[in-house]
């Protein structure tokens, strides 16, 4: 047998196995938007929406990061234009969900900027109540970094304040960078690469102590590149690992949306932190 | 052969939190009561029960044991850095039935486990790992703990 990996998509190298603890299972999920939706996770790989009356089905992805939390991934298929992707984190034990939409295709402009919208929830319990409280947003990891290494590179996402992330690279990963794929570093704005730093929009939710979901959008890059991705992901802070999804389109400007996992470690970002930022006014 | 355990060896004598993953419920029902199991692949599980391990296959609900796999020499010069926590990156290098991590050589029997999936067990203790070689991922049971790991790829 040779001892070599297989391809998979995008940065999914290391994504766990999936998860079909929830097969068989129903959850009504009372979203703060005014609607009340059903979610039926029907077979291993499908489960039945009810949106506003309407039910779909839809093939999905299923991570389980603790007990009773799930990272839920799914997008109507064949793809439809506007395109919209749904991501579900499920706390089963505290009956409580948050749910991620992100689009394609809402700026005029850029048609493949990414949106999202973050919605909050709970989920009916067995005995018909909902709890009253909700994930929230919060300021936990301001001033942090972690090192994410996602198998085919590493990347350091710098979380800068409560709306903004940076991003940067270990010594490490930029000899991986330079080796594998030296046109990831290409482009110059006149800057010296060490006064350049990517910024761009966060939101930050605390789902359980040590538990978060990240939405990190990549706008600047959209409108730089063309291209540019909404992510999402549930990190547990105290095994530094995590799962997400990367959705939008790649490179190649083709349709992207699936599920990945990485293996963190904390990062001194303080000089990334201190630089001027490129794109906002602070 | 290795002075040190390792737990150690992996998580720089305790200064590295190991990387963990979840417990599945998948098995329960399915493998003796008060067996832990961790996911490996979409069917298959590792489990612990005491101090016994075993791979539990959902698809067909049988169960093997590390020692009833096939002798696989595949891994036989193969050399990758690994890691099993954070900072803590070591150099593997793998014989036929000899591993060196970092500083310390261990005994080991490789066995197959299904397609692209190995299990690694260590002689000398009761230590465990299988390495999903179509991920380049590390599910280990070490010193009574599950830990999650990679081969650098």
């Amino acid at each position: 047998m040779e001892i070599k990996c297989d391809r998979h998509e995008g940065m999914s190298i290391f994504r766990p196995p999936l998860c079909y603890e929830l097969t068989g299972r129903k959850y009504t999920l009372v979203l703060d938007n005014g609607y009340d939706n059903v979610i039926e996770f029907i077979t291993d790989e499908e489960l039945i929406l009810t949106e506003k009356g309407t039910e779909k089905r839809y093939p999905y992805d299923c991570i389980k990061m603790a007990d009773g939390c799930y990272f839920v991934n799914f997008e109507e298929r064949p793809l439809k234009d506007p395109r919209r992707g749904t991501t579900i984190v499920l706390d089963t034990r505290e009956s409580l969900v948050t749910v991620c939409y992100a689009e394609l295709g809402r700026d005029p402009k850029f048609p493949r900027m990414p949106s999202t919208e973050i919605v909050f929830g709970g989920v009916v319990r067995p005995d018909g109540t909902v709890p009253r409280i909700r994930h929230g947003y919060t300021a936990d990891m301001v001033g942090t970094s972690i090192d994410w290494n996602y198998g085919t590179f590493n990347i350091a996402h710098v979380y800068q304040s409560e709306r903004f992330y940076r991003v940067a690279f270990t010594p490490r990963a930029l000899e991986r960078i330079m080796r594998n794929s030296p046109d990831m570093m290409a482009g110059s704005d006149g800057r010296p690469p060490e006064r350049k730093i990517y910024e761009d929009y966060a939101e930050y939710i605390k789902i359980r102590d040590g538990l978060y979901a990240v939405s990190l959008l990549e706008t600047n890059l959209a409108r730089r590149n063309d291209h540019g991705n909404s992510l999402f992901f549930l990190m547990d802070l105290k095994e530094l690992h995590d799962c997400g999804r990367a959705f939008g389109t790649n490179g190649e400007g083709l349709d992207e949306n699936y599920t990945f996992g990485a293996f963190g470690a904390w990062y001194d970002a303080s000089r990334e932190m201190s630089l001027e930022s490129m794109y906002y006014i602070h | 052969m290795s002075k040190k355990s390792l737990t150690d060896i992996l998580t720089s004598c305790g200064k590295s939190h190991p990387y963990g993953m979840p417990e599945s419920r998948e098995t329960e029902g399915r493998v003796p009561s008060g067996s832990a199991s961790v996911k490996i692949r979409d069917r298959l599980f590792l489990v612990r029960n005491g101090n016994e391990i075993s791979i539990y296959d959902g698809e067909t609900g049988s169960v093997i044991k590390p020692r009833e796999c096939v002798s696989d020499i595949s891994l036989d010069g193969f050399k990758r850095e690994l890691s099993f926590a954070p900072d803590v990156i070591l150099q593997a290098e793998f014989g036929k039935e000899t591993v060196r991590i970092g500083e310390e050589e261990f005994d080991i029997r490789t066995g197959k486990v299904s397609d692209k999936l190995l299990v690694i067990e260590f002689n000398k203790t009761e230590d465990i790992i299988v390495f999903d070689v179509s991920r380049f991922l590390l599910y280990a049971s070490i010193d009574g703990h599950f830990m999650l790991g990679y081969m650098e790829v």
